[in-house]
């Protein structure tokens, strides 16, 4: 054959790279950045964007109409993860800038400042060093669909966009009790958020925007007369959050919006990992996922078996070791396993691994093998649950039926009475098997850092759409929080 | 429909080559696997403006060795020529464009080392020069 003819093949572990790196998102963002500023030069441009480093930085916009805490919920963000707080007050504060007096100037004669203004006053405010390396969140701005198509016209586009929602009487009456330190600028509310000094509680005031019913009413109707056409720029990562709740739980699930990843285009391929105690489904798991999304379900107990009476030479080594009902020594199995999951099926589809690791060692090995899982797994059941699954389990020796006595007893007297236990479903075996797994389970919790716990003491459906849902999206994301 | 601002975008991006210049990152990457990716991209742009402005040894991963041993592998048993059936799979398997479809030597199928080599390497560096010209 003529050797030019041989099909091209990527290497495996390319794979496996690029999504370590993640750079399938990587080259769509600089390729997205060079198509919106369409720079002279892109090689220079490149390289400026590849040394920046700051693909990972939080790019935020709350919104929300008045007296919803837009401002509180922006800048408990901005205090507990570092990033720069932008608002229409502190780009107008600007003393330095000609846009910003520009700006003020439109405000004296009593015109609203024109939409390119803003987007020239934010531009020039994100590329200041902060922003950039730090990330950002925006705080009311934009105001109408207008300003939000500018903005992403020039580039300019959140990573996350959160809207607090709450009903309107609830603000009017919020508005009512709001009061604001001229001093620190820190809101205050007469009954739900009164300052505890005494200081703060006479120089208090009324906000400028005013607080009567009638006002605040006129200002709901602006933000319900633009916030849904405003909210379909942002489809794509958008979240609303009931602001009618405490301070605290309103920025709780603010966090864990924050946390979540947008979903990526990249190619993925599956490789996951599930552990458990016996008795925890996983066996039943890995077949589902394997038939659903047409993944390899690897064994670790089946390979052995395969192995030992195949007869190969591995098997042979391992045969000992079975007879004697003793576990295969790690080197041979990682070199078992090894060998399965770098075969074309398993790059190519991806593969569910199970019963294996045992031991933070293995999983070391099996890392350091390049078989670097993308998901991994904990199904959490109590032992007592193990227990009732598996040493109520009886086999009738005449028909070969399988009965449990609780979810599918045997129908007559006779046949309970002919039932008989496998031996290892014994109550002594089933206890050995926990407390083998239980030995070593937190070193390979601490060893598999993005782990995800399961609670698999529900229906195995149930659970398995847990699993899904942990599968088909990414990850999510730590966030570095100060406290 | 025409969608202006789409059209300009594919300009842009035929114009300086970036599908192109991405490709041959992406090549790189799949070669070299740099535990820092950034910094390796960063230093293969430096590489590419370098060439630039000196209008030669534009970064390629293949380079003279690999030449010849490609066609070593065409030619086992050392005649010194090869068909153009194999120049040109030759041509497609190492990503060149724009070579010569009938080089010197195309009429007898003969196509000699020299030739193939010279071939090569104009395409390589027309492939490498991911920039507008």
């Amino acid at each position: 054959m003529d050797a030019t003819k041989r099909p091209l093949r990527i290497p495996p572990q390319f794979g496996v790279y690029a999504e370590k790196h993640n750079l399938f998102e990587m080259f769509r963002k600089l390729i997205e950045d060079l198509l919106t500023h369409k720079p002279e030069d892109p090689l220079e441009f490149l390289q400026e964007q590849l040394k920046r480093d700051n693909n990972d930085v939080p790019a935020i916009i709350v919104q929300g109409p008045t007296a919803s805490g837009k401002t509180t919920i922006a800048k408990l963000i901005c205090s507990s993860s570092r990033t720069a707080y932008i608002s229409k007050d502190t780009l107008l504060a600007d003393d330095v800038s000609s846009l910003a007096a520009e700006a003020k100037q439109c405000l004296q004669n009593n015109q609203p400042v024109p939409t390119d203004l803003w987007v020239k006053m934010i531009e020039a405010r994100l590329k200041l060093y902060d922003c950039v390396k730090k990330g950002w969140v925006m705080d009311g701005f934009p105001e109408t669909r207008e300003q939000a198509l500018a903005l992403q016209a020039v580039g300019i586009s959140a990573k996350h966009y959160i809207v607090l929602e709450a009903p309107d009487t609830v603000l009017i009456e919020r508005q009512m009790g709001k009061r604001i330190d001229p001093e620190t600028k820190e809101i205050y509310h007469t009954t739900f958020d009164f300052p505890s000094n005494p200081d703060v509680e006479s120089r208090l005031v009324e906000p400028p925007e005013g607080c009567s019913e009638a006002a605040t009413a006129e200002r709901l109707m602006r933000w319900h007369r633009y916030s849904a056409g405003l909210q379909r720029c942002f489809e794509k990562y958008k979240k609303s959050i009931n602001a009618d709740q405490p301070k605290a739980d309103v920025f709780a699930q603010v966090l864990t919006f924050l946390k979540v990843k947008t979903r990526s285009l990249a190619p993925h391929t599956p490789r996951i990992i599930l552990l458990g105690p016996t008795g925890s489904g996983k066996g039943v798991q890995a077949a589902l996922l394997a038939s659903k999304y047409n993944l390899v379900n690897v064994s670790s107990g089946q390979l052995v078996k395969e192995a030992v009476s195949s007869q190969s030479k591995s098997g042979e080594a391992m045969r000992p070791y079975v007879e004697r009902g003793m576990l295969v020594p790690d080197n041979l199995m990682v070199k078992l396993l090894d060998d399965r999951l770098s075969q074309v099926d398993c790059t190519t589809r991806g593969w569910v691994l199970r019963g294996f690791p045992r031991t933070r060692e293995q999983a070391e090995n099996l890392s350091t093998c390049g078989h670097e899982p993308n998901r991994v797994f904990f199904l959490d059941v109590p032992n007592d649950s193990v227990y009732e699954r598996l040493t109520l389990r009886s086999l009738d020796v005449v028909t070969g039926q399988r009965f449990h006595s609780l979810y599918n007893p045997p129908r007559t007297v006779e046949i309970k009475e002919r039932g008989v236990q496998q031996p290892s479903d014994a109550e002594e075996e089933v206890h050995q098997r926990l407390s083998a797994f239980y030995a070593y389970a937190e070193e390979i919790a601490d060893f598999y850092e993005d782990a995800q716990h399961i609670n698999a003491d529900q229906d195995p459906h149930t659970v398995f759409e847990c699993v899904e849902s942990m599968l088909v999206n990414p990850t999510p994301r730590r966030l570095e929080l100060d406290d | 429909m025409d969608f202006p601002r789409a059209n300009d975008s594919k300009q842009y991006l035929q114009e300086h080559k970036i599908m192109e210049l991405f490709d041959n990152l992406t090549a790189q990457l799949v070669f070299h696997r740099p535990d820092n990716p950034k910094a390796f991209m960063v230093d293969y742009i430096q590489k590419l403006k370098e060439s630039r402005t000196a209008k030669m040894d534009f970064p390629c991963i293949f380079d003279d060795s690999n030449i010849a041993s490609v066609f070593g592998m065409l030619d086992p048993t050392k005649k010194g020529f090869i068909s153009l059936a194999q120049y040109k799979e030759a041509m497609a398997t190492m990503g060149c464009v724009g070579f010569d479809p009938n080089p010197p030597g195309a009429e007898n199928d003969c196509i000699s080392k020299d030739t193939f080599t010279r071939e090569v390497k104009e395409s390589l560096a027309q492939t490498s020069a991911t920039f507008r010209p």
